[in-house]
């Protein structure tokens, strides 16, 4: 079978490479006459920023470069349904009131037309394929803007945890104080003199001690509303949009129709080509190689002469 | 039309000696019949070879015999093969001669290839209207031709004639090698018993048109066996050498 499938092709293979080139041609020229789409473009400028709260963003610590680290993190969002209600929330003003099926699709709009690319170790694209550019220019707008917040909102939630727990803290170690500082005012009352009761002296100590470990943890919770307001304005210092959205020239890359339906055409040639090689290979009655007299007659195969041309 | 076959045997003795080995008295009363020249085959070098090599592994070693060329259905090379086989034979491995006989009555092909006139031939012989026609050529005239000429009546009854009374031996003992050229297997069955007595049978099939169901039938006919060979004519295919021999 192989031989006769070699022969076919060999036999066709002007056809066979023709329409191989020649469909998909064919069929990407199609998909760009058919195409009316254009592409938005945003580049946002990432860096690691050059103060960073104690309580803040830890993701700056990777070797990663910046514009790597943005992108990675856009990329995620844009496949989440909150991201993509935070983005057209800002796009359309009825958004709120838009139904599931309206959302699911918002979102998969979101997730198959916008690309996120890194160009260089700081600079990456956001990119949004559309008919409209005006929409475009908005949906871009709005993407740079909900990712802000939420990158804002990331850094604030961890600083936000982290105020909780010391808060609880605080307010377990002012108990404690409270306790103490009454037991010595209490035993003080009892005793005239104190100054030096061993017991007095211990309970002293233990007070000081508490209200030392309250002042810590108060000190600790002052800085953390500090990294809280901070992180506001580190923001604009790590992640800032260079280029506002605008309209690119024509571009073919991998999701432009163009290039799908000449991907798919190929595709759909070397499917019907392996088709058309395996069935006249199959099908054809007639003899294609000596192993097919091996096979089928059992003759023993005495070579092959070429086709004859008479000389004198 | 034909006479007795036993006498049929007889004259066509008489006439190979006359003309292959003709007696002393013979000679000198300058009755040896004339023989005419054979041509040099037009054929294409690189398909000599091919032929050469093909009739290397059908015979390996032997240094005699009839060898049948034949086919399934007509235009698929046979009477090239013939020709080639028997300008190979002469050329290189045979020290006497070579005879290339042309069965394919009301077709004959071999004529024209070697460049002498068509008719008489051995059906005008067997129908006992001409004497035995010979053209001989090549190296010290070791190739000879006998070709098919003009039959009237049927041409089973040619063929009967050939194998009833023994005539291919004839043959056989005043050439070292007989190149037959048949008339297609499937169609003829009066070839059946030439095919089944000679020593080796080329089968020829043309490549992209023979069926590979008619070659089934031919092995069938022919036997098989290893004295059977195939040899694919007008080998078109493109697949690259590289690939041929990695295969």
């Amino acid at each position: 079978m192989l031989h006769r499938a070699l022969d076919v092709v060999f036999q066709h293979m002007l056809r066979l490479v023709t329409a191989l080139l020649l469909v998909p041609l064919g069929a990407g020229a199609v998909g760009l006459a058919l195409d009316h789409s254009l592409t938005v473009e945003a580049r946002v400028w990432a860096d690691k920023p050059t103060f960073t709260p104690v309580f803040a963003t830890d993701r700056f610590t990777s070797s990663d470069p910046p514009a790597e680290i943005e992108a990675g993190i856009l990329r995620e969002l844009l496949a989440t349904s909150a991201f993509a209600d935070a983005v057209f929330t800002r796009v359309e003003s009825g958004y709120a009131s838009a139904s599931p099926s309206q959302r699911r699709s918002a979102a998969a709009d979101l997730e198959s037309n916008v690309s996120v690319a890194t160009e260089g170790t700081h600079l990456f694209t956001v990119s949004y394929r559309t008919t409209d550019s005006d929409r475009g220019r908005s949906v871009v707008s709005a993407i740079i803007a909900a990712f802000g917040t939420e990158v804002q909102a990331i850094d604030a939630n961890q600083v936000g945890v982290t105020q909780a727990a010391v808060k609880s803290q605080l307010d377990v170690a002012q108990l404690d104080m409270n306790d103490a500082v009454r037991q010595v005012q209490t035993y003080q009352a009892q005793h005239s003199s104190v100054f030096n009761d061993p017991t007095y002296q211990t309970l002293l100590g233990q007070a000081q001690s508490k209200t030392d470990h309250y002042l810590s943890l108060q000190a600790r919770l002052d800085e953390i509303k500090g990294s809280q307001a901070a992180v506001s304005v580190m923001q604009s210092s790590f992640f800032h949009v260079v280029d506002r959205p605008f309209v690119v020239p024509l571009t073919l890359d991998q999701h432009a129709p163009a290039v799908k339906f000449a991907l798919y055409a190929v595709i759909a040639i070397v499917a019907a080509e392996a088709l058309f090689v395996y069935v006249i290979g199959r099908r054809d009655p007639r003899i294609r190689s000596v192993q097919d007299v091996r096979r089928a007659a059992g003759l023993k195969p005495l070579g092959s002469v070429p086709v004859l041309t008479r000389t004198r | 039309m034909i006479s007795g076959s036993t006498r049929l045997a007889g004259s066509l003795r008489d006439a190979l000696d006359t003309v292959t080995d003709p007696s002393p008295e013979l000679l000198q009363g300058g009755r040896r019949a004339r023989i005419e020249a054979l041509q040099q085959p037009q054929l294409d070098p690189e398909f000599v070879e091919r032929c050469r090599l093909a009739l290397a592994r059908l015979v390996a070693l032997e240094d005699e015999g009839v060898i049948a060329v034949c086919s399934a259905r007509r235009g698929e090379g046979r009477s090239s093969v013939a020709a080639a086989l028997a300008v190979t034979l002469a050329r290189g491995r045979a020290e006497g001669r070579v005879l290339l006989l042309d069965l394919d009555f009301g077709h004959a092909a071999q004529a024209a290839l070697m460049g002498v006139a068509p008719s008489p031939g051995l059906a005008d012989f067997l129908e006992g209207r001409e004497r035995l026609r010979l053209a001989a050529g090549g190296p010290n005239r070791q190739l000879w031709h006998v070709p098919g000429g003009t039959h009237l009546g049927d041409p089973v009854r040619l063929f009967h004639a050939l194998t009833g009374e023994a005539m291919l031996p004839v043959f056989r003992q005043k050439f070292q090698w007989v190149v037959l050229d048949l008339p297609p297997l499937l169609g003829h069955p009066e070839t059946v018993p030439v095919v089944r007595s000679v020593d080796w049978q080329v089968i020829v099939g043309r490549h992209r048109r023979t069926m590979v169901a008619d070659l089934r039938e031919v092995a069938e006919i022919v036997g098989g066996g290893k004295q059977s060979g195939f040899l694919l004519t007008g080998d078109s295919t493109r697949i690259p050498a590289l690939i041929r021999r990695l295969l």
